[in-house]
């Protein structure tokens, strides 16, 4: 048993002992994760964009299979990505489900006991766990999410229904139940990290930018949501924001370029970024920062798991990837205007229908208002696809053009 | 003419004698994706139900301004189409979120990207579940109920319990006739090959279904005293999504090998289940159109649709499966493979072959068709 | 005030010297294996064309195009988008939309009245229809470029490509050969597929009028034949070569930051 994730061990290792809390928190859950696999506790898999606030309080340990991923380093999947297209798995798929796959094949992820899979975003999730399901043999909780076609009670109805049926689903894999009081502090928890989450969101409207963005990040509400340690690792870094800001620093030192980055980073390409941030463009925002939460109403477990639920639609992804091409337009759009971009980019990972199909609407829009937008071509997981540089030519050239424009010049 | 050919023709073109003549009576057509609209809703508001498809499309290039290079080619095609103004026989189109690829052309409609004869143009995005389940059936209920009331309050009609009743039997002896039209291809040597039944439900979709139920009811009799495909070197099933056109079969039939049953969005998944008639008619549609008993790939449903399919193979005797997909398409990405990890297992070889909308690289696919007929064949 | 342009693209390598506004030399050469030493040779061609015999000659040098990150003796480097949309411009300014097909992608690129860049779109990393792709279909005819470009205008009955995709439409091409069809018609079919491409980029950035055509393909006769019937206007041509539209594009920004920094002075 022990042979097994060594890549995950050794991180384990390494970041236990961090100072920084957000270190210190992935350690916690990448501890929670080996000692569930080597003590035989039921290990919950949590696709990428659905939370894990209703399995902490059941003392469940979730793992987000893409995240574990990640975790490594992107490159470290490409024998994954091998393994998943041995079994047939076509390259167009999304990076997320063809290492789930692949990785599961290969042995590399700790199986799971049970899943969690919400209908949001895509074909690509929905298509992926079904063939884990049939690999693995772990039951699939399907939550399922209404189109959002109206916005009415009804739906949220549906959704909440759903939320309580994977509670009990969760209940009869694990013949756990769960603890009402328990539900009401991780819940009070999470409203905590949320309420720091808004406030530095706010200060990232600052011009110009205190500190590159994005400012919003996965890494806690998919691995911890709602415990203490999730809480501090996001006050810890509002707290360096606010120092920033008060001592006047700033992202770069001259910002030449304000982007609206519309989905995830290039998650294979972290330094894309601070590369970006030489010629002078800062990131406003991206992905994960175009929500906005109501806390939740603890007073009765009812309103806490009807809170949750619709907490869960604004996520991101969740929120941009249950509908129409409205909601991303709107989201993207309005970023623009509220935090004095200068242009957009979207990142148009292959793998990505919804969002690609969205593009040439945005592309319209943004004409009509003389918004400069650039759509790139990589896939999200994989450098092998499209090259580094070949992303850098792209989104340089079209910096260029976007500060070219500002000079008055050309 | 023979009734076969005067059905499988309607194939071959968009739109046909039938779909005119019902609008120069004044008739309605509402277009619909997928086989989860319910037909019988169109139909007892009096209205012509239309599988939308792009035959004829030679090009994408207007469609593209929209849709992306990651979009299956059927929705390129469609919404090409859309904006040439060739639908413009439709009052009205309606889909749901099969997938993120027609959701994603459907917006281009909400969009006023494609030209309307009228303004507002009816559209309706059908709210359906992704899983089957006692909550979902009733989220169904509900949608098929909201279906409803949004055709009448468009259109100003009224769709009476009555003529949901009638629609439900008028469908269902539709799909009681295709059932024993697909009966016949059981035999060692079936009437009718795989191209001529990809043909028939096509006809199908695209005419009213009362025309089309008494031009069976006579191919059959046709059919029946015509002597049967015997010099075939392969039985085969061919599974898939979207698939619209003949020549794609012929080139399989051609080859040698005779496809005898399907399990393709415009094949069998479009009438196997049949309605009941004794309950209420929208809890009734709702059930037969959620719990089918074969789903689509969009469905978190795989164990039902895999047995569904091993199952088929064995009760149609065939030598080895075909899964056509659609480049780009994640649904059938995943079905195909687990189809095919599920039927080598149990001993029936299995070929997935990807495929863009317009038939192209034909010398490959004769080549891999061709020599998946010669490992197989008998 | 004597300037270059010089435009480093993957298949070939363009310089222009401008002279106080109007262009005193330029060349057009075949890529080396590496854009420095395109670069070094383009510049040298271009001055002894002139009379020069220095780089301290030149008073401000832009490089653009795929290679100008790797051009030495640059004083700056613009991206070929705006290089062009100056160029383009500067040559006839009703020009609203520039395509450029070039060795690796298709570009095509919106201007405002101003000559502004506002909108560019590119291709998708492998779609059919780059220069490359003309290149490979052309051999796999046994063809030279000129000769499927003049042959293409005797189709009878063109065929049809439908891949989008590169490789597929090259096994499409290797078909219609087994099955006999017209090397014209097919050839002609190899444009139409670049054309129908060609025709949703123009579109996306809004398809304004006057459209030209950048590149070496913009020499080709047959596929601007079919590209103006399928956006049922006229291509307009540039009074220059259009192998060296980012070239004078350059240039002229060289000019413009000479200019800018006497004023500022």
């Amino acid at each position: 048993m022990t042979e097994k994730y060594q890549l995950h061990r050794g991180a384990y290792e390494l970041l236990k002992g961090a100072e920084d809390p957000t270190m210190k928190n992935i350690a916690q859950w990448l501890g929670g994760v080996l000692s569930a696999v080597d003590e035989g506790k039921p290990v919950v898999y949590n696709q990428f964009t659905f939370w894990c606030d209703t399995m902490v309080p059941m003392g469940l340990q979730p793992l987000a299979p893409e995240l574990w991923g990640l975790l490594p380093g992107a490159a470290t999947s490409f024998p994954a990505l091998d393994a998943a297209h041995d079994l047939g798995i076509p390259s167009e798929m999304c990076w997320a489900g063809r290492y789930v796959i692949g990785a599961t094949l290969l042995d590399q992820l700790p199986p799971p006991s049970m899943m969690a899979l919400p209908s949001y975003p895509c074909d690509n999730c929905k298509a992926a766990y079904q063939v884990i399901a049939e690999l693995t043999g772990a039951p699939l909780y399907l939550v399922d999410c209404p189109y959002w076609v109206e916005d009415d009670e009804e739906s949220m109805d549906y959704w909440v229904n759903q939320y309580k049926g994977l509670i009990s689903f969760m209940e009869e894999h694990s013949g756990k139940k769960l603890d009402y009081d328990r539900l009401k502090e991780v819940a009070e928890e999470s409203n905590r990290y949320i309420e720091y989450w808004l406030e530095g969101k706010e200060l990232m409207r600052l011009k110009p930018l205190p500190q590159n963005g994005p400012w919003g990040s996965p890494a806690e509400i998919l691995t911890t949501f709602g415990s203490p340690s999730a809480t501090a690792a996001i006050k810890a870094r509002l707290d360096a924001l606010k120092a920033r800001v008060a001592n006047g620093e700033t992202a770069v030192p001259e910002e030449k370029v304000r982007v609206v980055w519309n989905y995830l980073p290039v998650l294979w390409s972290p330094a894309l970024f601070n590369w970006m941030a030489e010629m002078g463009a800062v990131i406003a925002l991206a992905i994960y920062d175009w929500t906005s939460f109501e806390p939740i109403d603890t007073s009765t477990p009812e309103s806490t798991i009807r809170g949750m639920a619709k907490r869960a639609l604004h996520g991101y992804m969740a929120r941009q990837g249950r509908g129409s091409s409205d909601i991303i337009i709107e989201d993207t759009l309005n970023a623009f205007e509220e935090y004095q971009a200068d242009c957009i980019i979207v990142n148009g990972a292959f793998g990505c229908k919804w969002l690609r199909g969205s593009y040439g609407y945005l592309s319209d829009l943004c004409r009509e208002r003389g918004i400069p937008v650039m759509m790139f071509d990589a896939d999200i997981g994989d450098s092998r696809v499209v090259s580094d540089e070949e992303v850098k030519a792209r989104v340089g050239e079209f910096l260029e053009t976007v500060m070219e424009r500002k000079k008055g010049g050309a | 003419m023979t009734a076969l050919e005067e059905l499988t023709k309607l194939a071959d073109t968009l739109t046909n004698p039938y779909i005119e003549r019902w609008k120069e009576k004044g008739g309605k057509v509402i277009g619909y994706y997928c086989c989860y609209c319910p037909e019988e809703i169109i139909h007892a508001a009096g209205m012509l139900p239309y599988r939308m498809r792009a035959t004829g499309s030679t090009s994408s290039e207007l469609g593209d301004v929209y849709a992306s290079s990651t979009t299956c080619t059927f929705c390129r095609h469609c919404l090409d189409q859309a904006m040439r103004g060739e639908y413009k026989f439709l009052d009205g189109l309606t889909t749901l979120h099969g997938c993120d690829h027609i959701s994603r052309t459907f917006d281009a409609w909400r969009y006023g990207k494609v030209p309307t004869p009228y303004s507002p143009f009816y559209l309706r995005l059908l709210d359906i579940p992704f899983k089957i389940e006692a909550l979902s059936l009733e989220w169904m209920r509900v949608q098929v109920d909201r279906f409803k009331r949004s055709l009448e309050e468009h259109f100003q009609v009224k769709i009476t319990d009555e003529a949901l009743r009638q629609s439900i039997k008028t469908y269902n002896e539709k799909r009681r006739l295709l059932k024993s039209l697909y009966e016949l291809r059981k035999k060692e040597a079936p009437p009718i090959t795989g191209a001529e039944a990809l043909g028939i439900v096509i006809a199908s979709t695209s005419m009213p279904v009362e025309e089309f139920n008494e031009q069976l009811k006579k191919m059959l009799d046709e059919v029946n005293g015509r002597d049967g495909f015997s010099d075939y070197s392969a039985r085969l099933l061919l599974a898939g999504g979207e698939l619209d056109d003949r020549a794609y079969i012929e080139l399989i039939e051609e080859l040698g090998g005779l496809v005898v049953t399907d399990a393709l969005c415009v094949g069998l998944r479009q009438f196997w289940d049949l309605v009941d008639e004794d309950s209420e008619p929208i809890a009734a549609l709702a059930k037969r159109y959620l719990e089918r008993s074969i789903s689509c790939p969009r469905m978190v449903d795989y164990q039902r649709r895999l047995k569904f399919i091993s199952d088929l193979a064995k009760e149609f005797k065939v030598d080895g499966i075909i899964v056509q997909r659609l480049k780009m398409c994640d649904n059938w990405g995943c079905d195909s493979a687990l189809i095919q990890r599920r039927s080598r297992k149990e001993g029936t070889p299995c070929l997935i072959l990807e495929r863009e909308y317009l038939m192209s690289a034909v010398g490959q696919m004769r080549t891999r068709v061709q020599a998946f007929l010669e490992t197989i064949g008998r | 005030m004597i300037v270059a342009g010089c435009d480093v693209g993957s298949t070939t390598g363009k310089a222009v010297i401008m002279n106080d506004h109007t262009i005193a030399s330029y060349t057009i050469m075949w890529c080396r294996p590496r854009p420095e030493e395109t670069a070094r040779i383009a510049i040298n061609e271009v001055m002894e064309k002139v009379g020069l015999s220095s780089l301290e000659e030149l008073d401000y040098i832009v490089g653009t195009g795929y290679g100008r990150l790797k051009i030495p003796f640059a004083n700056e480097n613009i991206s070929e988008i705006t290089c062009h949309g100056v160029g383009a411009h500067w040559l006839r300014n009703s020009v609203r939309t520039i395509i450029d097909i070039g060795g690796q992608d298709l570009k095509v690129i919106g201007l405002d009245d101003s000559g502004r860049v506002i909108d560019f779109v590119m291709n998708d990393k492998c779609a059919a229809g780059t220069g490359k792709f003309l290149e490979n279909m052309a051999r796999a005819l046994g063809l030279t470029l000129e000769e499927l470009s003049t042959i293409s205008l005797e189709a009878t009955n063109p065929a049809v490509i439908t891949s989008q995709c590169s490789v597929f439409a090259e096994s499409e091409v290797i078909t219609l050969l087994n099955e006999g069809e017209e090397v014209a018609n097919i050839a002609n079919g190899i444009h139409a597929s670049i054309a129908s491409r060609l025709v949703t980029l123009v579109r996306r950035v809004g398809a304004k009028n006057d459209i030209t055509i950048a590149g070496g393909c913009a020499k080709n006769a047959g596929l601007i034949d079919v590209l103006e019937k399928r956006l049922d206007t006229e291509i307009v041509r540039l009074p220059e070569d259009p192998q060296i539209i980012g070239a004078i594009g350059a240039a002229l920004l060289a000019t413009e930051r000479l200019e800018r920094s006497a004023s500022s002075k």
